[in-house]
């Protein structure tokens, strides 16, 4: 069967030699024929007629063989094509469209595809079988008063504590393997200029055997390792080897350097890993070795910040139910052991989930679901785009169908005409479907960017499954979109239909003004979405975080263990260079970083209260007494503190407004008595209230009380000392974009605090950025989407309204000629256009408010996607693009001349 | 699309059986296979070239025969078929299907008792 096929092809390569062998093999024929009767005595004149005649319609002979090459389909197909791409020249204009619409629409779809697919379907490469591998969860209850009443909202996190994480590990009849891991965290690799900052992961010994992974060089970290006494040692990614190495053997036996501590690189991982979850990792540390130098000898203990994944292998024969049991009771026993049991829910349940984290046992985060969101909005896009191209093919072959009739008239038959039809839509589609890799390529890469930032991914957006993905879309979708026009075209049949053209408006028209319906429709969705995005964007970006955000450079030199505490004369040098550079305005001090780090010492007293009324805090700052003017924040009531404030001066502080209303409710709190420490009676006076920022979050609920003293009258009081000896914090004002200042500023770092994380200095638009980030990609990418989806509703259009004004140019002819005015057809099309974008309105805003509910979740401060100010503008817009649409085309009805409608005909 | 039907009077089918049973006793080019058959079977047969090319080139496209030019002993070019391992095969499929059809032919002629 093959080789049958394989020399069809070849007939077809050789296709003139054939033809000059066949004509050779006749005349030998003929010849021979003529010789035998010569041979028989004739004369050799008579002889060639003879066999001439014998031989019969030459011609007839040499078709009938060329049939029997089989090559008449092939050479069909190839005629086709060819006109297919003479059609395809002839209508730039249309084909371009076709293909763009397509590939926009598939590519983009490809790209969303991959990206989702690997979010929630694939499991990262090289893990031995990924399906027996169970993420670990613990779901528990908040403490809703600070009591010990366990009574609060329930959470569910895949994270544990040291104590829970072994108690899983001895249960060997249930567990083959219980491995842990620590999320990618960023870390220093060095010191001083030549520093690099790493995501570092840290493992539990099993972590590499559990997940079945074999070493592309040198060795994985085993059980061993993960231990105090030994030599500590680190396994890289490829794309660090590559990166750091040039993938040379000699990375074995370098040596990195993390929080003081020397990891000698022991091993390489395969390409393509980069942990198991997808925000991906360059460094692995044994866990026990890291933690330790990162966190000092109290991380195994509770409550102390630490917290790991857990992953494990389930024995055989034991059921995931009968594991999360047995889990949960140990757990539970572990908890009631630990030294801090009052402060966690002492009874929480352990659930065991696949290995990847999106499929868990609780909803999407934001974060997982915005992906969700943006493919839905893609998919949108296709459908539009889908029922663009059938539009267009449709119109194509209403346009096209005196050409075709004369097809059918000179014998190509409906089949044939179908067949012409198909091979065009075919050649359309494969145009598209190229175009549409190069989009997948280039949208891949960006929407990974855009979409989840904080991930780096291991390989390219490019593999197998997007060009499988875009292949059967381009398939489906192309046959698809070519069905209703073949069909249409075969209908049609022939002659009568040469005569005239008036019978054509009825092709087609009620499923394409359907179709132009559909996409006005789903253009609403993504603009009214767009829309709803802007509006929770604009107020996200308004939000007044108190500081004055556009121009701050904070600079933490506190904070982190491994530095001694930062000597006063090193702060004064740092802060006297900050002050020389050009767009340095002022340089405050404080110890909380403005929208970072935020510190509590024990509650103030207060006079009339045992217990000040705030859930969290208050948190304190001291700070200079230039503080509140760098930083932007204003001053309510009273003063900010001045030089005079000093030691041995009457005590002071400043509070902010939630603070002060919090504590003093309905009196003002300047004058009023802050007492710190047990029994003391020795009064702080506050002289004033500032306004209150928003360190975390964005909503009203995320500010916390804080108070503010002056670094000056610290050293009285130890508690307060420490605090301005280790979370020294400077604060930068600068003029125009702070992050001109940021690089200056790390110079300045390197050659006086070279231990310094290079992390440690933030510009404020940059630590800003990222809260208001769900709305910026929403607003961006539905914008795209929104801005594609009217582009293309206009195209189909124009198409239609332009094709339909054609066909009636006869109609429109009589109407001037019995003395329409040019105005009313004018109307008359613009009316027929507003009509079916009007339609698609309401249709789109009702599909808009049901589908509104997938993105309520996303939106600002409790936002509702029922937003009538967002429909509104999205109708508009759609309805003056619909207008603006139908403009061209109704200018020409207007401008419909009867004499040469009339001749025409 | 209807493939090349034999103009003469032999059954479908008959025609590419007598042309592979000729080309059992060697390579021979189409004149040849036309003068053969209609010697063999004395005149009784007479292939006419309109099927005769059709059949040999259908043949090949199947691949029981192949075809090489070959100088002939007239000292002129031809193009000499020959069979291949699969049209020996096939001959015998269609030998073992034509008995069985002369026979059923046979039966039905036979006059009735």
């Amino acid at each position: 069967m093959l080789r049958q096929v394989l020399n069809r092809f070849r007939c077809l390569w050789h296709r003139r030699r054939k033809d000059a062998e066949l004509e050779e093999e006749i005349r030998f024929h003929l010849a021979a024929e003529a010789e035998e009767r010569i041979d028989a005595g004739l004369a050799p004149e008579e002889a060639r007629a003879a066999a001439q005649r014998d031989f019969g319609n030459v011609t007839l002979t040499r078709e009938l063989t060329r049939e029997a090459w089989g090559w008449a389909p092939a050479e069909r197909l190839l005629k086709d094509v060819g006109s297919a791409f003479r059609m395809m020249r002839r209508n730039t204009g249309y084909t371009c469209a076709v293909v763009l619409t397509m590939a926009l629409g598939i590519g983009l779809n490809a790209a969303m595809y991959d990206l989702l697919s690997r979010l929630f379907l694939q499991a990262p490469p090289h893990i031995e079988d990924p399906d027996g591998i169970h993420r670990i969860w613990m779901s528990e209850r908040d403490d809703a008063t600070d009591r010990g009443v366990f009574t609060g909202p329930s959470a569910t996190r895949d994270r544990m504590d040291w104590a829970e994480f072994n108690s899983l590990r001895d249960d060997p009849d249930r567990f083959i393997a219980v491995a842990g891991y620590t999320a990618p965290q960023r870390m220093q690799n060095g010191r001083g200029q030549t520093a690099e900052d790493l995501q570092v992961s840290t493992v539990s010994g099993e972590f590499f055997a559990l997940l079945g992974l074999r070493p592309a060089l040198g060795r994985l970290l085993r059980p061993g390792d993960d231990d105090l006494a030994a030599t500590p040692a680190a396994v890289i990614s490829d794309a660090y080897w590559r990166q750091g190495f040039e993938r040379s053997a000699e990375a074995l036996g370098t040596s990195l350097t993390f929080n003081g501590v020397t990891y000698i690189i022991v091993g390489v991982l395969p390409p393509g890993f980069a942990g198991p979850d997808p925000k991906a990792a360059e460094i692995w540390l044994p866990l026990q070795i890291a933690a330790t130098a990162i966190r000092g000898d109290l991380w195994r203990q509770s409550l102390t910040g630490f917290s790991l994944t857990a992953l494990a292998r389930l024995a055989p024969g034991v059921q995931p139910e009968a594991a999360a049991a047995a889990a949960t009771a140990a757990v539970r026993a572990a908890r009631t052991t630990s030294r801090l049991p009052e402060a966690r829910d002492p009874e929480p349940t352990v659930m065991l989930g696949p290995i990847l984290q999106s499929r868990g046992p609780i909803a999407l985060p934001g974060q997982m679901r915005l992906p969700l969101v943006v493919g839905g909005a893609a998919l949108v896009v296709l459908l539009i785009a889908t029922a663009n191209m059938s539009n267009l093919l449709l119109v194509r072959v209403a346009a096209r169908r005196r050409e075709l009739a004369v097809r059918n008239a000179l014998g190509a038959g409906r089949s044939g005409v179908g067949r012409l039809l198909a091979v065009e839509s075919v050649v359309l589609t494969t145009l598209s479907g190229v175009a549409a890799l190069v989009v997948a390529a280039l949208a891949g890469r960006s929407l990974r960017v855009t979409l989840l930032p904080d991930y780096r991914w291991a390989d390219e957006p490019l593999d197998g499954t997007a060009i499988g993905f875009t292949a059967t879309a381009v398939l489906i979708i192309g046959l698809g979109a070519a069905l209703a026009p073949a069909v249409y075209a075969a209908r049609s049949r022939g002659i009568e239909k040469l005569d005239s053209s008036r019978g054509a408006r009825s092709l087609g028209m009620p499923v394409r003004t359907g179709l132009i319906v559909v996409q006005a429709a789903l253009s609403l969705i993504l603009l009214s979405g767009a829309a709803i995005f802007y509006r929770s964007f604009e107020a996200a970006r308004q939000v007044d975080v108190g500081y004055a955000k556009e121009n701050l450079v904070t600079v933490s030199l506190g904070g982190f263990r491994s530095a001694e505490s930062p000597d006063e004369t090193t702060i004064d040098a740092l802060e006297s260079r900050l002050r020389s550079l050009p767009d340095v305005l002022d340089v405050a001090q404080g110890t909380n970083s403005p929208m970072g780090f935020k510190a509590a010492m024990p509650s103030p007293r207060v006079e009339g209260l045992d217990r000040l009324p705030f859930d969290e805090g208050p948190y304190v700052s001291l700070t200079t007494p230039n503080f509140f003017r760098v930083a932007g924040l204003a001053i309510l009531e009273g003063r900010s503190f001045t030089e005079w404030d000093r030691a041995g001066t009457q005590k002071v502080a400043v509070v902010d407004a939630m603070f002060a209303h919090g504590v003093w409710p309905g009196r003002s709190a300047v004058g009023q008595c802050l007492f710190f420490g047990e029994a003391s009676t020795d009064c702080t006076t506050v002289v004033g209230v500032v306004e209150s920022a928003l360190d975390r979050g964005l909503s009203d609920a995320d500010r916390a009380a804080i108070y503010y003293l002056p670094i000056s009258q610290a050293s009285s009081n130890p508690i307060q000392a420490s605090f301005v000896n280790n979370m020294r914090t400077l604060v930068v004002r600068t003029r125009g974009d702070p992050g001109r200042v940021v690089q200056p500023t790390l110079l300045a770092l390197a050659d006086l605090f070279p231990d310094l994380p290079r992390h440690s200095v933030r510009s404020l638009p940059t630590v800003f950025a990222p809260r208001i980030r769900t709305w910026t990609i929403g607003t961006s990418l539905f914008g795209a989407a929104a801005l594609l989806a009217v582009l293309l509703a206009a195209i189909g259009l124009y198409a239609v309204i332009a094709f339909g004004v054609r066909q009636r140019e006869l109609e429109f002819g009589i109407r001037r000629a019995l003395g329409a005015r040019a105005s009313r057809l004018l109307r008359m099309v613009l009316t027929r256009g507003f009509s079916l974008a009007a339609a698609g309105v309401v249709a789109g805003t009702l599909a808009a408010l049901w589908a509104g509910r997938f993105i309520e979740p996303l939106l600002f401060d409790d936002r509702t996607p029922r937003d009538p100010l967002a429909f509104a503008v999205a109708a508009l817009v759609l309805l003056t693009i619909a207008v603006a649409a139908s403009l061209l085309p109704a200018r020409r009805a207007s401008r419909a001349d009867p004499r040469q409608a009339l001749e025409a005909e | 699309m209807t493939p090349a039907s034999p103009r003469n009077q032999l059954l479908y089918g008959t025609l590419d059986l007598l042309i592979l049973r000729t080309l059992v006793y060697g390579p021979a080019h189409g004149h040849a296979i036309a003068g053969h058959i209609q010697r063999v079977s004395e005149d009784a047969l007479r292939i006419e070239t309109g099927s005769l090319y059709p059949a040999l080139h259908r043949l090949e496209a199947r691949g029981w025969i192949a075809a090489k030019w070959k100088t002939s002993d007239k000292g002129k070019r031809a193009r000499y078929y020959r069979l291949t391992r699969t049209g020996r095969r096939q001959l015998a499929v269609e030998q073992s299907r034509w008995q069985q059809l002369s026979v059923a032919v046979t039966r039905v002629l036979r006059p009735a008792d």
